[in-house]
């Protein structure tokens, strides 16, 4: 085999995960940022405790900052299963903390999303009380260890 | 039956001379070679490269996501350049090896990118993208574990939802695994058959075929052996039921050795290896440290296998080893 089209087949899949990773680090740029009330979600699913399941809750949520003041309830989470579940990775090691949080429903859960319309809504940080998850966590073992 | 048995029964009845024995055996011993040092690099890959899926899975954040995401393309490249250069030096099982762990990597850096961007999806869509960016790998590889590994992907992804549903079905009760066991039996059979009807044109249905025997001899094991993986569906796990079946294991595995059966020697490799992935998995708890674990597992079967090959010239003269 020649040696440019073995070096190109090894590289193609790594060339296209990379475009893949470039496609959604662009799509983000110049997008609108929504906040979107959440609530938690029986996840059933044997990787549970390893990501926070949520449903987006839409009474909550503010509508005036979509077009014509119009949640756009269907864009949200197309592709997770069991009656509109959406996940937020985390690490193993605080997804449980925060999954049982969300399910005491003692905080106010938030996830900011980019959204611009007919393009995939991407989850970029998570709120706690208005404060990111990670400042959030800190205080969480800084008190702890008080 | 032993390839030793067999033509010793050919050459009783007559069927050919003891001069053909003797060439087959001859034949037969060189198309194995190999094999063990093969299986010993493939399982190291299948380790190294399970650990760093779960090591992604795990989602740390010890690093920052640039990081991760940088190390995990450099890792790729590495072992794409690994694939490359024993390419050029035809080292066919270190380069089945680099391949095996490209395509592990394919997987990982999927999982990575959607934990990044958080993007939700099942594991249909998941699996589907997976085999068909790892694609160029396989079609390099000769190796049967790799592209049977494909094969499990790609079709779980088309079909993961109904199989998925069926085998929580058929793995509820004794009645199903039994049923189970024939159903796979008939198939591997019924596509063994078709493969050779077709005269060996289609190699695909031969594959399918073995898969098929796997899955007939792992629910086979499934029914023997249920008690013997921990976790919740089998409150009655018992490490007696560990020990049966690694007992059993190892007498197959010593039994086809000494009789030179090397289909069953195969066979029975991949089911202790099957098994002992299951047994893993069905342990894990903290997913770096599992993670962690299974690269130094993977790593430590490379050692011993660096060791072998370059210190001990006795254990190079076993036939096995060659």
């Amino acid at each position: 085999m020649k040696k440019n089209i073995l070096v190109s087949i090894l590289l193609l899949p790594i060339i296209c995960l990379a475009c893949w990773f470039l496609f959604l680090t662009c799509s983000q740029i110049g997008t609108k940022e929504v906040r979107l009330y959440i609530t938690g979600y029986d996840p059933r699913d044997l990787l549970a405790g390893r990501y926070l399941a949520y449903q987006i809750d839409w009474e909550k949520t503010d509508c005036t900052q979509f077009e014509n003041n119009i949640c756009p309830k269907e864009e949200f989470c197309k592709e997770a299963r069991w009656g509109r579940q959406c996940r937020f990775y985390l690490s193993e090691l605080n997804a449980s903390l925060f999954e049982s949080m969300l399910r005491q429903q003692v905080k106010t859960f938030e996830v900011i999303y980019a959204y611009k319309k007919g393009r995939l809504p991407i989850a970029k940080r998570l709120l706690i009380d208005g404060e990111d998850f990670k400042k959030v966590l800190k205080k969480t073992y800084t008190d702890k260890k008080a | 039956m032993s390839l030793e048995t067999k033509t010793n029964l050919w050459v009783e009845n007559n069927l050919i001379s003891l001069k053909q024995k003797e060439n087959i055996i001859a034949f037969e011993k060189d198309h194995n070679k190999g094999f063990l040092s093969k299986t010993a690099l493939i399982i190291a890959g299948l380790f190294i490269g399970l650990g760093v899926c779960l090591m992604v899975a795990a989602n740390w954040d010890i690093l920052p996501t640039s990081v991760k995401i940088i190390a995990d393309f450099a890792l790729w490249i590495g072992f794409a350049y690994g694939a490359y250069r024993t390419f050029e030096k035809k080292q066919f099982r270190l380069q089945d090896m680099f391949l095996f762990l490209c395509f592990l990597m394919t997987a990982a850096t999927i999982g990575l990118i959607a934990q990044t961007f958080q993007l939700n999806g099942p594991w249909t869509s998941f699996a589907t993208f997976w085999a068909l960016v790892s694609l160029p790998y396989v079609l390099l590889s000769s190796s049967f574990s790799l592209g049977t590994m494909w094969i499990v992907v790609f079709v779980s992804g088309l079909i993961g939802d109904i199989f998925d549903k069926f085998l929580e079905y058929m793995f509820e009760s004794m009645a199903g695994i039994m049923s189970l066991v024939l159903i796979c039996g008939a198939l591997s059979y019924a596509f063994e058959m078709l493969y050779r009807f077709i005269k060996n044109k289609i190699f695909l249905l031969h594959v399918i075929s073995k898969l098929m025997l796997f899955g007939t001899y792992f629910a086979f094991i499934t029914l023997l052996f249920g008690y013997a993986l921990p976790n919740h569906y089998n409150p009655h796990f018992t490490y007696f039921a560990v020990l049966f079946v690694l007992a059993f294991f190892v007498y197959r595995l010593f039994w086809a050795f000494y009789k030179q059966n090397m289909p069953s020697f195969k066979r029975n490799t991949l089911m202790f290896e099957a098994y002992i992935f299951f047994f893993f998995a069905s342990l894990f708890d903290n997913l770096l440290t599992s993670g962690i674990g299974f690269i130094l597992v993977g790593l430590f079967i490379l050692l011993m296998f660096y060791v072998f090959q370059k210190t001990s010239k006795r254990i190079q003269k076993w036939e096995i080893f060659k």
